[in-house]
């Protein structure tokens, strides 16, 4: 059971975490929630068994858990530039790219509209099919392929744009 | 607009966390989740032991020996004519309440009683 609740906590951390980021703009804050959600499932599999969908349990709480975080963040923010700009990780020369394809990333999915950006990081970035995304957002499945086709799209054409606005 | 096929694996490398980070997670949430699963386990001995006290105490009192003074009211006599009340007991003993012969006159209600007691058999 030990290595089977492993397994599929690796499978999940990284799409927590895509999904938590893209919420929250910060990578501290997105692992903080990523890593409650896992620990959220690791208690109800001990305590009842692994849950019907393990995506759909983590995805439903981080999905509260990423509201209240960005909230937390947005009211910290005036305080972090008062004491200094806060520092998310390691900064080696290596992954300077890497940093910069996700500020890009995040910067057009921030300008997205609220309802299209969590279908798309749910869908894209959590990895939920669309049944599942459909039932954690609770509308039909044919309206949320609508609205990932939309928000493809836009975010597409974001990233696009800021591509062709660099220097 | 066409969508290049691999606009989603971009989005998601592009929000990838790094390799340490997802080991974090893992291990942090398994680690976390022991915690809280061995801090469960140690409040439900509790809360058992504590039931199981109770229960004991519970039994003990309920089966407790009843008392060798225990109260009764079965072999009491009460017979009151006027301002006298007599209590007699089924064994013969005889407490009287009554007024006071000198208090007579003066006597406010409820007071100047005077109490005698005797054996009737």
């Amino acid at each position: 059971m030990t290595v089977d609740l492993e397994r599929v906590l690796r499978d999940l951390a990284p799409r927590l975490f895509r999904y938590a980021i893209g919420r929250t703009g910060d990578a501290g804050l997105a692992e903080d929630v990523a890593q409650d959600c896992l620990t959220a499932l690791v208690q109800r599999w001990q305590r009842h068994g692994p849950p019907e969908s393990a995506e759909a349990f983590v995805f439903a709480i981080a999905r509260r858990r990423a509201f209240r975080a960005a909230v937390r963040r947005r009211m910290c923010l005036p305080i972090e530039h008062l004491v200094g700009a806060r520092h998310n990780g390691p900064d080696p020369e290596s992954a300077a790219i890497v940093r910069d394809a996700r500020t890009r990333a995040l910067a057009a999915i921030r300008k997205l509209p609220a309802r299209d950006r969590e279908v798309l990081l749910l869908v894209v970035a959590g990895g939920l099919s669309t049944a599942q995304a459909a039932d954690t957002l609770g509308v039909s499945p044919s309206a949320l392929k609508v609205r990932t086709f939309r928000a493809r799209q836009r975010l597409a054409a974001l990233m696009e744009n800021h591509d062709g606005n660099r220097p | 607009m066409a969508i290049d096929p691999d606009f989603d694996d971009s989005v998601r490398q592009a929000l990838d966390p790094d390799a340490s980070a997802v080991d974090r997670m893992v291990s942090s949430a398994l680690e976390r989740g022991r915690v809280v699963e061995r801090r469960q386990r140690t409040t439900w001995r509790l809360a058992l032991a504590a039931a199981a006290t109770a229960g004991v105490v519970l039994t003990l009192w309920v089966l407790r020996e009843p008392s060798s003074v225990a109260p009764s009211t079965d072999d009491l006599v009460l017979t009151r004519a006027g301002d006298v009340v007599m209590i007699q007991s089924a064994s013969g003993e005889t407490v009287i309440f009554g007024p006071g012969a000198s208090a007579d006159l003066d006597r406010r209600p409820g007071t100047g009683f005077v109490l005698a007691e005797g054996d009737t058999k």
